[in-house]
């Protein structure tokens, strides 16, 4: 079965296209694919818990699962005890082994 | 650890010193050569500034510090560490870096810390024997 990985590494307050192409990602999970949002560099800000992203939270009561890259929070100095709804903290062995698959379908922003 | 016939290739354009993207790129090659995942990696475009040699190292004149006390790393050392990590040996992955030869001889690149010179068909091979693609685009 096709899993999709859609790694974002925009910030959506600073560049729109984050926001269009996260409306794929929630295009599939609604219908019932497999989507998995990674955010990673500046998209990391996308996870804050109280940062205004209408299309995060769509997702997760879409059913994505969506991860964000400790190293980026870190860097950021985003706790990971202050993120949105749904948020899972993982890092890149954790890409890695979703692109060791051969059916996942990796796209990214 | 992954399969040994578990291959990973990943194209990169982005120069360094320029965007988070290098990386984040760097870190997804190191953490699939430790978990014995084979990794091709095409660098093309700026990308080919990535392993020169001859980058050099600076002080900083801001604090006041030598070249020596700001242990400044640069991004060759960290692609020539790529290249011994990714040796096949102790169960890690192989990893098979081609600089794309025009982009290389356009910006005078030849000196490289790792990898080698090549061009659209070996992308295309590496295409045709991976497991999975990440293309890495700019903005």
């Amino acid at each position: 079965m096709s899993q999709y990985l859609f790694i974002e590494s925009q910030d959506p307050f600073e560049d729109k296209g984050a926001e269009a192409y996260l409306a794929t990602a929630l295009e599939l999970s609604k219908r019932n694919e497999s989507v998995t949002v990674f955010f990673v560099e500046n998209g990391a800000h996308a996870v804050r818990n109280g940062a205004q992203v209408p299309i995060r939270d769509a997702l997760h009561s879409a059913g994505a699962r969506l991860k964000v890259d400790g190293f980026a929070l870190r860097e950021r100095g985003i706790k990971a005890d202050g993120l949105a709804a749904g948020i899972e903290v993982g890092g890149v062995d954790d890409m890695v082994d979703l692109l060791a698959s051969p059916d996942t379908k990796a796209i990214w922003h | 650890m992954a399969d040994n016939a578990t291959t990973l290739t990943i194209a990169i354009m982005d120069p360094p010193y320029e965007t988070a993207r290098v990386t984040t790129a760097l870190r997804l090659i190191e953490a699939a050569l430790r978990k014995g995942i084979n990794v091709n990696v095409f660098a093309y475009e700026g990308a080919v500034s990535l392993g020169f040699t001859e980058q050099q190292p600076h002080a900083n004149p801001v604090k006041g510090t030598s070249v020596e006390e700001e242990g400044h790393p640069t991004p060759k050392d960290w692609v020539a560490a790529l290249g011994e990590l990714g040796n096949g040996r102790d169960g890690k992955g192989k990893l098979d870096w081609v600089n794309c030869g025009l982009c290389v001889d356009e910006r005078g690149m030849q000196n490289q810390a790792t990898g080698r010179r090549g061009g659209p068909q070996h992308l295309y091979e590496f295409l045709q024997n991976t497991t999975n693609v990440l293309v890495i685009a700019t903005r």
